[in-house]
């Protein structure tokens, strides 16, 4: 997420207000939660499909974050069917495969990956400098939203020092074992993770205020609802209030 | 008009050695000084200590003939001067590059309008109008360098404090520094161990030393033809002599 390639895209999903994208992605999220029958997910599932599709995001990319998604799914459907109590459809020996049980997992499927798909879609098709303003006029605190864009920025400079650190591991020969050892070398290199990024965090302030910051952040762009946020708001509720409506008819 | 006044500054970290040991430094208006000396002499603690981002334990820092008192001061002296950190990650935080370079602006007061308007031209005067829509994080080291510049020259200070601009840099990039920092006509104090560098771009080259400013009464820096291999690749040498001491690799 926040990737350029995604954020280069000129689509429809790209061009609404943060502030409705996120409201429709809680609702969305909060809903999936509420949801026990399969054809509701269903509907959901295909919506999510739909964002995706109107994202333009490449189907490898989706694909490739997909796979560590369902991954862990998996070990549902390894679980989930021969547990979980219900209508036997299918005995061999002592594995007892069960309907509900079946069900149960399909449900997990598909709340997973439509929860993943809308994250990707409607969240990732927004700048983090949007996402922070966003937070910001929907009253989250101004400390949180910051810590959120700050945690942002600077995860791939942590994540660079700490590949320069393991090479630098690997250079002097350590090989990783079950011993004292390797686990008081992997310590001291957390640490010095956290040493380093207090470090960066204290430059990153001074570097700041040398910029005349004074605890407020301005942006270049205001957000403005347009009437097509207003529309797309509209019709999220609507969809999110008639599946909810469904799924408890239906579950009756 | 003196831009700089420094008399007797001292600074610890905490209950360590002393890394500024009484320095006294004076720069006057459209001058240009080069700091050049030893890893740990306290020439990047030296500015912070200007900018007021760090508290000396005694002296006194005038900047722009105003004695600082406390931090109301130094606030309005930072909106005139232009520091660039030694690592870019450091300077660079916001999203994208317009953004990172608008952020200085904005902070002066400027519209959202105007302080884009002043980013676009800053960047454009750096030849960087290519990279606005880019992310920070995913520049090249070169271009990070270039682009901490136009997020420090947007600010249109009256001073500019360059900690390393060069260092790391290709030779294209190196030249393209030299180029821009030649054709400002600002007050400006640079750190590097590139001597070369310094004699290209200042006027005066001061040496620090365990703490101390050691002016040009002390070091000479000069221009001398010398022969050796691959002589025509950009390079650095070491070799500076101070009077007393003999020498300092």
């Amino acid at each position: 997420m926040f990737e350029a390639d995604f954020l280069s895209n000129k689509h429809f999903l790209r061009r609404l207000d943060p502030r409705f994208k996120i409201f429709a992605y809680l609702a969305l999220a909060f809903e999936i939660t509420l949801l026990e029958t399969v054809t509701v997910c269903m509907a959901v599932f295909l919506c999510s499909v739909l964002f995706v599709l109107l994202s333009k995001i490449t189907l490898s990319e989706i694909i490739k974050r997909m796979v560590a998604v369902n991954f862990f799914v998996l070990l549902f459907w390894a679980v989930l069917p021969f547990t979980y109590p219900g209508e036997s459809i299918f005995r061999y020996s002592f594995l007892n495969i069960t309907r509900e049980g079946l069900i149960y997992s399909l449900l997990i499927t598909l709340k997973c990956n439509s929860a993943f798909l809308l994250l990707f879609s409607l969240v990732g098709s927004i700048t983090s400098a949007e996402l922070g303003q966003a937070l910001i006029s929907l009253r989250l605190s101004p400390k949180l939203t910051y810590l959120i864009l700050f945690t942002w920025r600077y995860l791939s400079v942590m994540w660079m020092e700490l590949n320069i650190m393991t090479r630098s591991l690997k250079a002097r020969s350590f090989e990783p074992k079950n011993n004292l050892f390797t686990y008081k070398t992997l310590a001291f290199m957390v640490g010095m993770l956290m040493v380093r990024a207090y470090e960066r965090s204290r430059r990153v302030k001074w570097a700041m205020e040398a910029r005349g910051f004074e605890g407020r952040f301005y942006s270049l762009k205001g957000l403005c609802a347009q009437k097509r946020d207003w529309a797309f708001g509209a019709i999220s509720f609507l969809f999110v209030a008639i599946l909810l409506y469904l799924d408890g008819l239906w579950r009756l | 008009m003196e831009v700089i006044g420094i008399e007797g500054l001292y600074f610890s970290y905490g209950n360590q050695n002393l890394v500024l040991n009484g320095v006294d430094l004076s720069v006057a208006s459209g001058e240009k000084i080069g700091l050049i000396g030893p890893n740990g002499s306290g020439k990047t603690t030296l500015f912070l200590c200007i900018m007021g981002l760090l508290k000396p334990s005694s002296g006194k820092i005038s900047l722009f003939g105003k004695e600082m008192q406390g931090e109301r001061d130094f606030r309005w002296a930072r909106r005139r001067i232009g520091l660039l950190f030694q690592d870019p990650d450091d300077q660079l935080f916001c999203p994208t590059v317009l953004e990172d370079v608008a952020f200085g602006p904005l902070n002066l007061g400027k519209t959202p309008k105007e302080a884009e308007e002043i980013a676009r031209k800053t960047l454009s005067f750096l030849g960087l109008e290519d990279l606005e829509d880019r992310l920070t994080y995913r520049l090249s080291g070169g271009e990070k360098k270039l682009v901490s510049m136009a997020t420090v020259l947007s600010m249109e200070p009256e001073l500019l404090l360059l900690d390393e601009p060069t260092n790391g840099l290709d030779e294209e990039t190196y030249e393209r520094i030299v180029e821009i920092l030649n054709a400002l006509n600002l007050t400006c104090v640079f750190i590097s161990h590139d001597v070369d560098f310094l004699l290209n771009t200042t006027h005066k080259i001061y040496m620090m030393k365990r703490g101390r400013i050691l002016t040009d009464g002390e070091m000479v820096a000069h221009h001398h033809v010398h022969v050796h291999r691959l002589g025509s690749i950009h390079h650095t040498h070491w070799k500076l002599l101070c009077e007393g001491d003999g020498g300092d690799e």
